[in-house]
């Protein structure tokens, strides 16, 4: 029997009974098409992004879009920081807006972990997420039993719209401090009253860089690039690390040290400086207090034989470093994050500025204990607008420690915590103790989770909520280390039924004023350009020389000025307006009044005895990046780098899976054989990849640091400090 | 002139930059990359260290490819430049077995090579090269061979092909030793 | 094909039991025509319980939605293209398709113009229109776009699920593609 070759005559195409039923579901056909709007093919346009990622580089995006697609990003020339390059990391840009694994519209589970998800309405998702905050608030008679964590994973200064809602509902509970610098905060809080860096820009004008326990290579380039340019100028580069990174590969010297005793050598190294008369004596009088006393503790419990028992650097190597410090001039130290991440990490940094003001490389160009800054940060926080608690009968939020999470949420009882709102993180991810961290997820009756990307923190959640990438919305940015001011401008459409949290919390604010009035003080009418139109300062616009802020999109970006030598103005932000070498408000957090070499805790046992270095990764941010389709095809496997002798010890070849335990769980992770880290530590960098129950945080303990309550409320996390044995699996 | 590229892997530092720059301006499918990587012997310069090596197509004075080609769907620019012609190409694989640099790879969509043409039209108008634009370290150049300082590269390095097989034009400076102090 | 434009839509997910029994009912009385793949997957899904109906949104988020990746994406690039990666050449293709028929689809770079049920709502467009002009569109649409993938995404879709409504409408969409596919030879 021929079939016609009408495919119209198809009966079952028209006509029947079936397709009248269907015809009443959703619009008439083709009501999802309108006509063809007139284009012209191959026309681009260009727009500025920022990279809105926690990253020293934060950089300034040009993006060129055909017909409103994304064709390709690269780095705005106009920053001479971004220099007009990007990283491995930003130009697979285009492949996370596109990926088909998106979250793409708001979802509930049936139970968390089920893996059973109903697709819901917007509007859906704020009244189910309102009617649990108004139970909550009529049943207790305030919402601090509504918890946010929330962090960095996009710092467009309109993700405060975050906080901003949830202080627009009442008083909640707040994960306070910050998993990332705050020892190092406190430090310098201490020392100089303030974080403040050197406009890294200005390393080029350095005679000497120290980079201390960082590795701008993965995780700065461009400075990176700087600190490059400055060797191949004649400046002498010194890296001080536990491993050899890539960027201590291009080190003039590199000096292996043992994990945990920075303090000890930068001590040595004063020690050093005094016996032979190096110290600067007229920039200590002038600009600092407690002077006396420091160089009086040194010359009474510091010798460079101790520092090289206690750091393993030999004693002329000490010897010449602290000789090259103290007189090559300008002489520039980094002080790196992953340094701080120890139960001493704050006191080793108080150490290391030391031994700069000691030399009085503070305040001059080229020179400084750089570490991060916040100067640059010129926004009124207009998003972060709330003030719904005259409705509370409780006077303040209650705070818990981010970097204790799950031990803290489920040790509230009074009110215990009902509700969770998660956004810009991923504490089942990111946070140690998964364990415990599940059991936290595991105690709320509601988990909102907003993300771009399915994980481990989303499988935990009640409703997840689909948010735009950065190409999607307006925003204004600035980094913790350059001084460039970035503008951010719609590249593209929002995709799916993406929001920006500020919409997510206007479209909040809106549903829970409809079902109790005066629920919600958030704002509710304003668009995303309006909102970011309130947030650049009066101050930096007269800074840049705009009359508008818009004109931050001529270039997409501006320089803030006044910070190539920080510190320069010797007006130090302390109780005495000098530098602290004794700092009273150092002694009433706990610490020593001066900065003394304090110990590590000991956190290793018998059976328990390598230390694990869990540092950053290059192919991703955190979970951010490693789980794109172009990343995963150069590199897509976890893997623990121990040397060649700790493994010969164990039986183990390159290549072999490898147990990785302690007393808080385990991983199996293939071998990698190096020379690059030390013979008693082994690495293991933290990321999330694709498909892979993988987690370093397995066996990465909540253990505090020493420092970080006083300006930031609650410790830093130890990262460095857990011990795991390792052995053939 | 004869265009060629310098691989300064004194600046290298292995991020991969250079190749998904690249690929996303060009547009590449999986598993195609124009520029690679690689991870070189960590005693390269004598001490341990972290050393990585990018290199895309050599644009050799002798292509391999162009010889191995059953449909001469290779040329070679009078300034070196090496191109491959998709139309002509049947997608037969030969250039691949052939080039002794990975360089030529197969597009699993259009059943077709492709290859490094040194971002031809981006020259032609004067520009660099995006990987050479795109690297954050500056770690990539494009030069004229005829015109460069030979004394200040190299063009062998160890655990990579013999550049004398196909004459590539490329040149490496090493990474430069540095001073350790190791417990 | 109306059925699948719908279901692909998500409209299904949350119909009730008597909306499902009515619809089953109508199926029923289609005609299809000796097409022996069509007719069983109309069976199959006659034969699925109330219960199978009403979980089936849960396998239909997994496979085609979120938030997870989803396991077999209902767009034409993620069939064309290893990478699977949406908005590039192979979603253009279809958009420049769309153009040339005089049509877009609506909020465009909202959504992927390769979206299954887009594709399907198209081609219902230009076979419902009659004129010769559509009925060409409609042609080639099938022969440069929708059969290039449909039976790989059937394919996919059993791979992955065991959800017997699922397992219904793939054997549906597989029986209307090759019927089309015949219809075009």
């Amino acid at each position: 029997m021929k079939k016609e070759h009408e495919i119209t005559r198809r009966t079952f195409l028209k006509g029947s009974a079936a397709a009248g039923l269907l015809a009443g579901i959703g619009g008439a056909t083709l009501s999802d098409f309108s006509k063809a709007t007139a284009r012209a093919e191959g026309e681009t346009q260009e727009f500025f992004n920022a990279c809105p990622r926690n990253c020293y580089d934060t950089c300034s995006i040009i993006t060129t879009v055909q017909d409103g697609v994304i064709k390709h990003v690269r780095g705005n020339p106009n920053s001479t920081y971004t220099n007009g390059r990007l990283c491995v990391k930003g130009y697979n840009y285009p492949r996370r807006v596109y990926s088909p694994d998106r979250i793409k519209y708001p979802m509930r589970q049936s139970a968390k972990g089920s893996g059973q998800w109903e697709q819901i309405t917007w509007d859906e998702a704020f009244t189910i997420i309102a009617e649990k905050i108004l139970e909550i608030k009529n049943k207790y008679g305030n919402t601090l039993p509504i918890c946010l964590n929330k962090y960095s994973g996009n710092f467009n200064v309109l993700t405060y719209g975050i906080e901003g809602m949830m202080s627009s509902i009442g008083h909640t509970t707040r994960c306070q401090g910050t998993p990332c610098w705050p020892a190092g905060i406190d430090s310098q809080n201490f020392d100089m009253g303030a974080i403040l860096n050197a406009d890294p820009e200005s390393m080029l004008k350095s005679k000497m860089i120290i980079v201390w326990g960082a590795n701008p290579a993965w995780c700065s380039v461009h400075s990176m690039h700087i600190i490059q340019k400055a060797k191949e100028n004649g400046a002498k580069v010194v890296f001080i690390d536990p491993i050899m990174t890539a960027s201590a590969s291009k080190a003039d010297q590199f000096i292996e040290i043992k994990s945990s005793t920075d303090g000890a050598l930068a001590l040595g190294m004063c020690r050093y400086i005094l016996d032979h008369k190096l110290q600067d004596d007229a920039w200590m009088e002038e600009n600092s207090i407690g002077h006396e006393e420091f160089v009086d503790y040194v010359k009474k419990n510091i010798t460079v034989e101790w520092a090289s028992e206690k750091t393993g650097v030999p004693v002329q190597v000490i010897e010449n470093l602290a000789y090259e410090y103290a007189t090559m001039e300008p002489a520039s130290i980094w002080i790196g994050y992953g340094m701080q991440r120890h139960t001493n990490g704050g006191a080793n940094v108080r150490c290391i500025d030391a031994l700069a003001a000691l030399c009085g490389n503070v305040g001059k160009m080229g020179a400084g204990a750089n570490y991060a800054q916040l100067d640059s940060w010129l926004f009124n926080y207009a998003a972060m607008t709330g003030n719904g608690a005259n409705t509370d009968n409780v006077e303040a939020d209650r705070n818990i420690n981010i970097n204790n999470f799950g031990a803290d949420l489920l040790s509230l009882t009074d009110p215990p915590v009902e509700m969770l709102w998660v956004a810009c993180r991923n504490p089942m991810g990111q946070d140690p103790e998964t364990g415990v961290v599940r059991k936290a997820y595991e105690s709320c009756d509601l988990v909102v989770t907003v993300d771009q990307f399915f994980n481990e923190s989303c499988n935990m959640s009640d409703i997840v909520l689909p948010c735009c990438t950065i190409f999607e919305t307006w925003g204004l940015h600035a980094s913790y280390w350059h001084y460039w001011y970035h503008g951010n401008q719609p590249a593209i459409a929002q995709m799916y039924e993406s929001k920006t949290d500020v919409e997510i919390a206007m479209g909040l604010s809106e549903k829970l004023n409809s079902l109790q009035a005066g629920s919600c003080t958030y704002p509710t009418d304003r668009t995303m350009e309006e909102w970011c139109a309130m947030e650049m300062t009066d101050g930096a616009k007269e800074l840049f020389g705009f009359k508008d802020w818009k004109e931050i999109f001529e270039k997409g970006t501006a320089k803030v000025t006044g910070y190539e030598a920080a510190w320069s103005d010797g007006q130090f932000r302390t109780p005495s307006g000098k530098y602290e070498f004794y700092s009273e408000q150092a002694a009433a957090m706990g610490n020593h009044l001066l900065p003394v070499y304090r110990e590590a805790d000991e956190t290793k046992t018998d059976e328990y005895n390598v230390r694990l270095i869990t540092p950053h990764w290059k192919y991703g941010l955190h979970s951010q990046f490693q789980n794109l389709d172009w990343m995963q095809d150069i590199h897509n496997e976890p893997f623990v780098e121990i040397h060649p002798q700790m493994a010969k010890d164990r039986g183990i070849e390159d290549g072999d899976a490898v147990r990785v335990e302690n007393e808080i769980g385990y991983l199996v992770v293939k071998a990698k054989l190096t020379q690059n880290v030390p013979r008693d530590e082994a690495v293991i960098y933290e990321a999330w990849y694709k498909d892979n129950p993988f987690n370093v945080n397995y066996v990465v303990k909540a253990i505090p640091a020493d420092m970080g309550v006083f300006a930031t409320g609650q410790p830093g996390v130890s990262f460095h400090d857990s011990f795991v044995s390792i052995k053939k699996a | 002139m004869k265009k060629g590229f310098v691989s300064n892997m004194e600046r290298c530092i292995g991020c991969n930059a250079c190749v998904i720059a690249c690929k996303q301006y060009h547009g590449l499918e999986p598993e195609m990359k124009r520029r690679k990587v690689r991870e070189m012997d960590e005693n390269i310069v004598g001490q341990p260290v972290r050393a990585y090596l990018s290199a895309s197509c050599q644009h050799c004075d002798e292509p391999a490819c162009m010889k191995a080609c059953p449909t001469g769907a290779y040329s070679k620019r009078e300034d070196g430049v090496v191109l491959h012609n998709a139309e002509v190409c049947i997608g037969c694989r030969m250039c691949q077995w052939a080039c002794p640099y990975e360089a030529p790879t197969f597009n699993p969509v259009t059943k077709k090579m492709d290859k490094c043409d040194f971002c031809r039209e981006r020259i032609d108008a004067g520009e660099q090269p995006f990987c050479v634009a795109g690297c954050p370290m500056e770690a990539l150049e494009m030069v004229d061979m005829d015109e460069i300082n030979e004394s200040d590269y190299v063009s062998e390095v160890k655990g990579f092909v013999d550049p004398s097989i196909t004459g590539a034009n490329l040149r490496v400076k090493l990474p430069a030793a540095v001073r350790q102090v190791r417990r | 094909m109306m059925l699948l434009q719908k279901y692909y839509q998500g409209y299904l997910c949350k119909y009730a039991d008597l909306q499902w029994d009515r619809l089953i009912e109508a199926l029923g009385k289609e005609d299809t025509d000796g097409f022996t793949t069509l007719a069983k997957g109309y069976e199959a899904l006659a034969h699925t319980s109330p219960r199978n109906r009403r979980e089936m949104m849960y396998e239909f988020n997994r496979l085609f939605v979120g938030p997870d990746a989803p396991k077999a994406p209902p767009y034409e690039a993620c069939y064309r293209n290893p990478e699977r990666t949406l908005m590039q050449e192979e979603t253009l293709a279809v958009r420049a398709f769309y153009r040339k028929a005089g049509l877009e689809i609506k909020n465009i770079n909202t959504q992927p113009d390769d979206f299954i049920a887009f594709e399907l709502e198209f081609l219902l467009g230009m076979l419902e229109d009659g004129s010769g002009e559509k009925k060409a569109y409609a042609e080639e649409f099938l022969r440069e776009h929708l059969l290039v993938w449909t039976f790989d995404h059937v394919r996919e879709i059993r791979d992955n699920t065991k959800q017997p409504v699922i397992l219904s409408m793939a054997t549906i969409l597989q029986g209307i593609s090759e019927a089309l596919k015949e219809g075009l030879a």
